[in-house]
């Protein structure tokens, strides 16, 4: 287990330099600039806010400040002088954000995050509990009404995109059935339409993938066996057959928890949410090189611990697998 | 003293292609501590007959048409699927052909055991857990408390079949249902599964109905056996008579392609001519006629019904008499090499297995 974690921390920093690099050299390739909008500032306050972020420096030396470490910087290694908004990344320091320019990288995804990831925690569980009943219902009545109808379902939740059916919701339950506000964040009633949205696609996934995991499981030997030894049909379900017919999920959901983080853009654009969505965008299209660079840094991480995390949850529930290998 | 009863059980699959008649026509009597074996070719219906008994056919296709299996007189295809839960594991059990895909990969082996004592006596998992050590420590696994934290791919093949047959036995059923339990073993490992069945046996007194189509694994712990063909019986006798006197032309031809370890060792395995009939289109006769040398027109319009066999040994052993369904056998006994003569120039391999397993202590 120690070795596996620290095998994995050593790929995480370099996928994360990977990441950091790829991010910021193409950055820098698109054309445009932070302070290129319609509405330009006098030439003299751009080229002073260009020399202030060091967007004046070529562009290795830029990364080096970026990726860098602080001690290399105020030791005026590459022209600091101590007053350098970039602490660098390997200090921990986002950098400062071009666009929200009172605020730092972290500060703004520190106000942000949060709220992103309760989002996201919400509909991961929707997904969750909804999905694998929803599958479970199908498998344990095949060819009946309700498996068709779940089935039917859950082929158009896969189909559906997520702001279409948040549009269908928000039509339904705040405009024709006023149970739900409409947007905003804060008050549970406010998260409840927003995670349904977020969460009906990846719900429809996993019933999908229950459905047939537990078909599968439920022909095997080793059902049989749990049966022809009296177990009652909840532990022959839910002990025997779920712990098979419950593996692909588990493998599904690393991708499927980064889909929700990153798909939660247009929910959240949608709900009006402040969540780091928006930023995921904005950042990009405003040139906000730090930002994007934060935020790709930060997804980078989620997702990486994301998959860490199903890999060691797959090795504890398929004792097969050994954790050093996974 | 008689613990399972069955009678007239015919099981049908609905297939896209049809109706097939899997099992048809079958009884059996077991009594208490003594094996009976029900031996046949693929597709004869032995392992659908011996999971008909728990109602582990699998509904849909299977459908169990008529007939009782009597466990202490209460009908258990009569009986309601709670019922039957509380039947299966505690008083009659199974033991599948292939540990590997029988126990669960997933789960340790001793919550595999514990399990079943936790559902059918209503031990707590701590109480349940020393049993289940206990019956590993008694199927001869080594170090039994460690083993209950095992999973099954941590185990050998042979150490698998110990720890299902622990598993079935962990109740002690009156009845043990175990279907080729060998078949997926080596043959030094066969011979210590079938030694360790023994064993148990005789110190619980189970009955075992043993479903195999290894006739050297038959010989070896089987009292009685019963023959099936094409989902019928068609033999029944007493395992030593069977051996020595076949009066069904299957079973004939089912021993003559057994290898035999004495005789010239050139000779080449005789095997049955033909192939088993289509399922689909059963014929009104006998099931064995196209492959039988035989044969004669009365067995191709009319099936020969499962009779008595006058002057047999087992008139006096056997409940029901020895059996066969064949018009000819008389013409077939006078014709099977069942002599001492006979047996000292080549006896059957199956000879051998038995004598070597009955001479054991």
């Amino acid at each position: 287990m120690a070795g596996f974690l620290v095998r994995r921390a050593l790929w995480f920093v370099l996928t994360l330099w990977a990441v950091v690099t790829l991010a910021f050299f193409l950055m820098r390739a698109a054309p445009g600039g932070p302070f290129s909008g319609e509405r330009r500032a006098a030439a003299s306050v751009e080229a002073a806010l260009r020399e202030r972020y060091h967007l004046d420096w070529p562009l290795w030396k830029q990364y080096l400040a970026y990726v860098g470490p602080l001690e290399l910087g105020s030791r005026g290694w590459i022209d600091g002088d101590g007053s350098d908004p970039f602490g660098g990344v390997l200090a921990g320091d986002l950098g400062p954000s071009l666009k929200y320019r009172d605020f730092s990288v972290g500060e703004v995804l520190a106000q942000s995050l949060p709220v992103s990831l309760e989002l996201g925690a919400l509909a991961l569980v929707f997904a969750v509990v909804a999905g694998v009943g929803a599958g479970l219902c199908c498998a344990l009545r095949p060819g009946s009404k309700l498996d068709l109808a779940l089935h039917w379902g859950s082929t158009l939740g896969v189909a559906l995109p997520g702001f279409v059916l948040a549009s269908v919701l928000i039509l339904v339950f705040v405009f024709l059935l006023p149970i739900f506000p409409v947007a905003g964040w804060g008050r549970p009633s406010q998260a409840i339409l927003p995670a349904i949205a977020l969460g009906a696609p990846v719900a429809a996934s996993i019933a999908r993938l229950v459905r047939a995991g537990m078909f599968e499981a439920l022909g095997q030997d080793y059902v049989r066996t749990a049966i022809a030894k009296g177990m009652p049909v909840r532990i022959v379900v839910l002990r025997h057959a779920l712990r098979q017919g419950i593996l692909p999920v588990i493998s599904y959901l690393g991708p499927a928890s980064a889909g929700i983080l990153t798909g939660s853009l247009v929910i959240e654009k949608i709900f009006f949410i402040p969540g780091t969505g928006q930023h995921f965008v904005n950042s990009a299209l405003n040139r906000d090189y730090t930002l994007a660079m934060g935020v790709t840094i930060l997804y980078t991480a989620l997702v990486f611990f994301l998959n860490t995390l199903v890999d060691i949850c797959y090795t504890l529930l398929d004792p097969r697998i050994p954790l050093e290998e996974a | 003293m008689k613990v399972l009863e069955v009678r007239n059980l015919r099981v049908r699959f609905d297939t896209e292609r049809g109706p097939v008649q899997a099992v048809d026509e079958f009884s059996l009597d077991l009594a208490q501590g003594e094996t009976v074996a029900l031996v046949g070719e693929s597709g004869s219906g032995k392992s659908v007959a011996s999971l008909a008994l728990l109602g582990l056919v699998p509904d849909p296709p299977g459908v169990i048409e008529t007939g009782e299996v009597l466990l202490g007189g209460e009908n258990l295809l009569a009986a309601s699927p709670e019922r039957l839960r509380r039947v299966r594991g505690r008083e009659i059990a199974m033991v599948f052909q292939d540990p590997r895909s029988a126990l669960h990969p997933l789960l340790p082996l001793g919550l595999q055991l514990s399990e079943v004592l936790e559902v059918h006596e209503g031990l707590s998992r701590r109480e349940a857990r020393v049993r289940a050590a206990q019956a590993l420590g008694e199927v001869g696994l080594s170090d039994p408390e460690a083993r209950l934290d095992s999973y099954p791919h941590e185990l050998s093949g042979g150490m698998r079949q110990r720890a299902m047959i622990a598993m079935a036995l962990i109740c002690k059923p009156k009845v043990l249902i175990a279907d080729e339990p060998t078949t997926a073993l080596d043959a030094t490992v066969q011979v210590q599964i079938l030694d360790l069945l023994r064993t148990l046996q005789r110190q619980y007194g189970t009955a075992i109905l043993l479903v195999s189509h290894d006739l050297g694994v038959v010989a070896r712990i089987a009292d009685r056996v019963q023959v099936m063909y094409a989902g019928r019986v068609v033999e029944v006798a007493l395992a030593e008579e069977l051996f020595d006197r076949p009066l069904h032309p299957y079973t004939r031809g089912l021993l003559a392609s057994v290898p035999r370890l004495r005789g010239p060792a050139s000779r080449r395995l005789e095997s049955i001519g033909g192939a088993p009939p289509d399922p689909l289109n059963p014929s009104p006769g006998c099931a064995f006629a196209p492959r039988c040398g035989f044969v004669q027109e009365a067995c191709r319009k009319q099936r020969p019904p499962l009779s008595g066999v006058p002057r047999a040994v087992s008139d006096v052993l056997l409940v029901g008499g020895r059996r066969s369904a064949c018009f000819e056998r008389e013409r077939l006994d006078l014709a099977t090499p069942g002599t001492a003569a006979d047996r000292s120039a080549g006896g059957p391999g199956v000879e051998e297995a038995r004598d070597s397993g009955r001479s054991r202590p």
